[in-house]
């Protein structure tokens, strides 16, 4: 489906020296499966996201979308394969002073469909798939982060691509939320057969959702592994950024005396009511 | 209060040729200096479409018109007023100053409403494929809308504080009636009259911008 080539990204800004952000890496996508690709922030790995889109062209390489070489289109040509490719991101992107119905209207409008009935009927379809049809012709900023990039799926999803780029998509989600967004991910996935890419630090979101994980350090990819081995106890990854990925939780060494002096919480209201403010999450997906 | 109602006819001719100089100038300024804007954000170097020798030069261009102190601008483009409107005094004359100085007043004020924009919106676009005037008009335009009603409140507010120094080539209006009834014939009675309808003039404009770029605005 998607074949990455020997691609290398150099960034030269002048008067500094040129940053290699993503280095001779080559990586196989099958259709309809969920690669995820997971490192810390400057490992490259978004650069890499954004190379198979050419948002950032690559210095070197091919970008094979089903035997096409994206990096041979001229712009026109791109233009049309990028409506093949749809793409979130962690800021959503959306246009705020446009409803949610025109945003995900714009993307059909910039992919050639014309009828403004069309783009309407297929937008409402589109806002169904993340039930969030009812929100329609609410503005972006009468939304939860939950609810923007659900929008943010509908908008990619309507032009009914073959592939979903997603950048750090839940990195600004709490994680009941992101629980919610994932969930739709996967739905996607199985029920539209949608190749998904996704970008992340966080090694749960490549544990409940891909097939597939690459780790990237320093522009390359060090390690790949199948992510239900993320499930068995006994997986310890090759390299050492593998092994800090998924060991628990974010250790930090502090003064031993800090502990002492901490009151005790005994007060423990307020639980439920965090847990209400996202139903549909804990309830581990739609209704 | 006598000598008000005797100036009344020239108080309400001053106040039509401010309306006459701010109802001509400022439009143009909005139909030109709008493209020039978004000119200079889309060319700017690391923009979407760079171009930067060719945005240096716009950019110092305006840079320069920007820098020239009014009175002196209004002196030397004399000849170029007398080629457009055919003449180098009153109300006519002075417009062509006025806009020649207002198009990149607010072609500036345009291009810092799409840059604090931040480019979320329109890599997102890119990626769903948009050409570069479909994301310019159906993102740029449509987020920046409320920040360019703003800068059209601005700039018009600005200008007709500007529009007293027309004076000096005979353009009238209510800053230059202030002007010359009120500080150079020492009737200081007058001069508060018309800087009071400056004041209300001014007021009735920002209020009115504020509400409309409030309307449009949906981001909050």
């Amino acid at each position: 489906m998607i074949s990455l080539c020997n691609i290398s990204t150099v960034f030269t800004a002048r008067g500094k020296t040129p940053v290699t952000a993503v280095d001779d890496v080559s990586l196989d996508i099958p259709k309809g499966s969920i690669q995820g690709i997971i490192g810390f922030s400057g490992a490259g790995k978004s650069t890499l996201l954004r190379n198979i889109n050419l948002l950032e062209r690559p210095t070197q390489g091919q970008v094979l979308l089903d035997g096409t070489d994206l990096t041979q289109l001229n712009d026109e040509e791109l233009r049309q394969a990028r409506h093949q490719i749809g793409m979130i991101f962690q800021g959503f992107n959306l246009v705020n002073n446009l409803t949610v119905a025109q945003n995900v209207e714009l993307s059909l409008k910039f992919a050639g469909v014309k009828g403004s009935r069309d783009r309407r009927e297929r937008a409402a379809e589109a806002l169904s798939i993340v039930d969030i049809a009812e929100k329609a012709d609410a503005y972006p900023a009468h939304l939860s982060g939950g609810q923007k990039q659900r929008v943010a799926i509908a908008r990619a999803l309507a032009t009914r691509p073959r592939v979903l780029l997603c950048d750090e998509p839940t990195s600004a989600l709490d994680p009941f939320t992101t629980a919610t967004v994932l969930q739709y991910l996967a739905d996607i996935n199985r029920e539209l057969g949608i190749t998904v890419v996704v970008v992340t630090h966080e090694m749960e979101v490549v544990k409940a959702l891909t097939d597939h994980v690459a780790v990237m350090e320093s522009g390359r990819i060090v390690e790949r592994f199948p992510a239900l081995q993320l499930h068995d106890p006994q997986f310890q990854p090759a390299t050492a950024i593998g092994k800090y990925l998924v060991s628990d939780g974010i250790q930090v060494d502090r003064a031993p005396t800090s502990a002492d002096t901490l009151t005790p919480v005994t007060a423990v209201t307020g639980v439920e009511r965090a847990l209400d403010r996202e139903p549909v999450a804990v309830a581990g997906g739609r209704d | 209060m006598q000598r008000i109602i005797e100036l009344r006819p020239e108080l309400i001719q001053a106040l039509l040729e401010t309306f006459a100089m701010i109802g001509v100038a400022i439009p143009i300024a909005v139909l030109l200096g709008t493209p020039l804007g978004i000119w200079l954000f889309v060319h700017a170097p690391g923009s979407i479409a760079p171009q930067p020798k060719l945005h240096a030069f716009v950019s110092g261009l305006v840079n320069m018109l920007r820098s020239f102190p009014f009175l002196i601008l209004l002196i030397a483009i004399i000849p170029f007023t007398r080629f457009v409107v055919g003449t180098t005094v009153g109300t006519a004359a002075a417009i062509v100053p006025l806009t020649i100085n207002a198009i990149p007043y607010f072609a500036r004020l345009v291009e810092q409403n799409i840059t604090q924009l931040g480019t979320g919106a329109v890599e997102a676009s890119r990626a769903m494929g948009a050409t570069r005037r479909q994301i310019i008009r159906n993102v740029l335009l449509v987020d920046a809308k409320p920040g360019i009603i703003g800068s059209i409140t601005i700039t018009t507010v600005s200008f007709i504080s500007y529009s007293a120094m027309v004076g000096l080539v005979g353009g009238g209006g209510i800053g230059d009636f202030a002007i010359r009834y009120g500080y150079y014939r020492y009737e200081t009675p007058v001069m508060v009259i018309a800087v009071i309808l400056m004041v209300l003039l001014v007021t009735a404009v920002q209020l009115g911008g504020n509400r409309l770029a409030c309307v449009t605005d949906k981001r909050l």
